[in-house]
């Protein structure tokens, strides 16, 4: 019966103490709310922080949660703004050698060309194909704010819209990111198959 | 084609689903949260839910604070209401309004007034019931000595003996208490006479007892018991209230039973300022 409830009924049956209808959105959601921030922080233990911390405030606010929006976008909006955290944590840290961009903010055209930061490499990249392996490669090359982009539509499946409303710029600039970001990728995966 | 002018073409075909850009992450992303993690966001999930339950039974539950806070308020109230009500019952105490007890540290300024006001009501009083013998009130008044005995009894029989006495030697011997026939204001003005400073009254003046009425006995031991009893209740009543008393048993012609009450009040009260009543 819950499997066919959404994710906004879901998250109000449990905003009125329904257990079960918490832990069905948990399930659809969890594996791509950790790869957005896996992806995004690059080390798991990192990740896993901010995966508890953005479920425990979804926890903590359940009574309050009110459908204004889809509930992924509500949900990787929380996640957004604890990557920001992150980000300007690691920031204030001069012994990080991440170069760490914010991803808030409009105008940010001379951000989309920074190089990615160094991240280290999940162990379980051995398994993954080569085309997946490079591809993986190129999505942690990419730019903060193009990268978050493209996870956003491919973890999240949001539209161009959906993007900019998470990430708190307008259409044009998340169209721009998410243009560059596959643009780059595509060379990437072409340059692979080609050799 | 520049990378800073991507493929438009591209993108759209990318925008569309089937992307084999899209198909090729989906086939290679496939990290998840750890069990234990999982675990951990589901036990806080359920935690948050009983709490929630708990709070629906009982309102208060949680929010112990506000009745608690509510209670305190109320006794907090009620003590201050009742402290107040009870300070102001004891702030201002109601004096009584009759004339204060005569003391050793009152001053005769302080209690003239008063005592001038019952002596005079007295002195109006036995004026206007009684005749006045003015022979027999000036022997009094010259006969008049106050002596305040040890106590009643002795005093009583202090007045039998030296009547006694007197009625031989014909003079006076000392201050004893005399009981002239005709009760007057002004022999009662003398009697009331007393030195400010305290101190028994030892009259001075030429005041000698002579009993006019050697006839009524003061030997009987009923009439001493009932001026023992009379005694007690004088020394119940205040000073103008006892003065006032004497007064009226020598308006009644009770001259006996005025002077052991008038010797008894003297005892009592030695300092009251019995003179100044005579102005």
């Amino acid at each position: 019966m819950h499997g066919e409830k959404s994710d906004e009924e879901l998250m109000l049956a449990y905003g009125n103490g329904d257990l079960r209808a918490f832990e069905i959105v948990y399930e659809r959601h969890r594996g791509a709310l950790y790869r957005y921030l896996l992806r995004q922080c690059g080390k798991a233990e990192d990740a896993q922080e901010l995966f508890q911390d953005v479920w425990t405030n979804l926890i903590r606010t359940r009574e309050r949660y009110e459908v204004r929006a889809k509930f992924t976008t509500y949900l990787f909006r929380l996640a957004h703004n604890r990557v920001i955290d992150f980000y300007r944590k690691s920031a204030n840290n001069p012994t990080s050698t991440s170069n760490v961009v914010i991803l808030d903010g409009e105008g940010d055209s001379d951000i989309d060309e920074l190089p990615a930061s160094d991240r280290e490499q999940p162990q379980q990249q051995a398994e993954f194909r080569r085309l997946g392996e490079q591809l993986l490669t190129a999505i942690d090359q990419l730019p903060a704010v193009q990268r978050e982009a493209f996870l956003l539509r491919e973890e999240a499946g949001f539209t161009i819209e959906q993007i900019a409303e998470v990430t708190g710029v307008n259409r044009e600039t998340a169209k721009s990111r998410l243009r560059y970001a596959v643009a780059k990728l595509k060379v990437s995966i072409k340059d692979e198959v080609g050799s | 084609m520049s990378p800073k002018q991507p493929d438009r073409d591209a993108f759209e075909s990318y925008l569309q689903s089937g992307s084999s850009l899209s198909r090729a992450y989906k086939a290679t992303a496939t990290e998840t949260s750890p069990v234990e993690l999982d675990t951990r966001i589901l036990e806080r999930a359920r935690q948050a839910v009983h709490r929630q339950a708990r709070a629906a039974r009982s309102p208060f539950a949680n929010n112990w604070m506000i009745p608690a806070s509510l209670a305190a308020l109320l006794v907090l109230t009620v003590g201050l209401v009742t402290f107040m009500f009870e300070f102001e019952k004891t702030d201002t105490p109601v004096l009584p309004e009759t004339a204060p007890a005569p003391s050793l540290d009152s001053t005769l300024e302080e209690q003239a007034p008063l005592m001038r006001d019952k002596a005079r009501e007295a002195y109006d009083m036995l004026r206007a019931d009684q005749p006045v013998d003015q022979k027999a009130t000036s022997k009094a008044k010259r006969s008049l000595v106050i002596e305040p005995p040890a106590a009643s009894t002795p005093a009583v029989e202090g007045l039998t003996k030296t009547r006694r006495q007197s009625q031989k030697t014909g003079e006076t011997k000392q201050m004893v208490p005399a009981a002239p026939e005709a009760a007057s204001a002004q022999t009662a003005d003398e009697r009331m006479r007393s030195p400010a400073s305290g101190g028994t009254a030892t009259r001075t003046e030429s005041q000698e007892m002579r009993p006019k009425k050697e006839n009524r006995s003061l030997e009987s031991e009923g009439a001493l018991r009932d001026l023992d009893e009379a005694s007690e209740v004088d020394e119940m009543m205040t000073p103008e209230e006892w003065l006032a008393k004497i007064a009226t048993l020598r308006a009644q012609g009770k001259q006996t039973e005025a002077e052991a009450s008038l010797a008894a009040f003297r005892k009592r009260y030695p300092d009251y300022p019995v003179d100044k009543m005579r102005e």
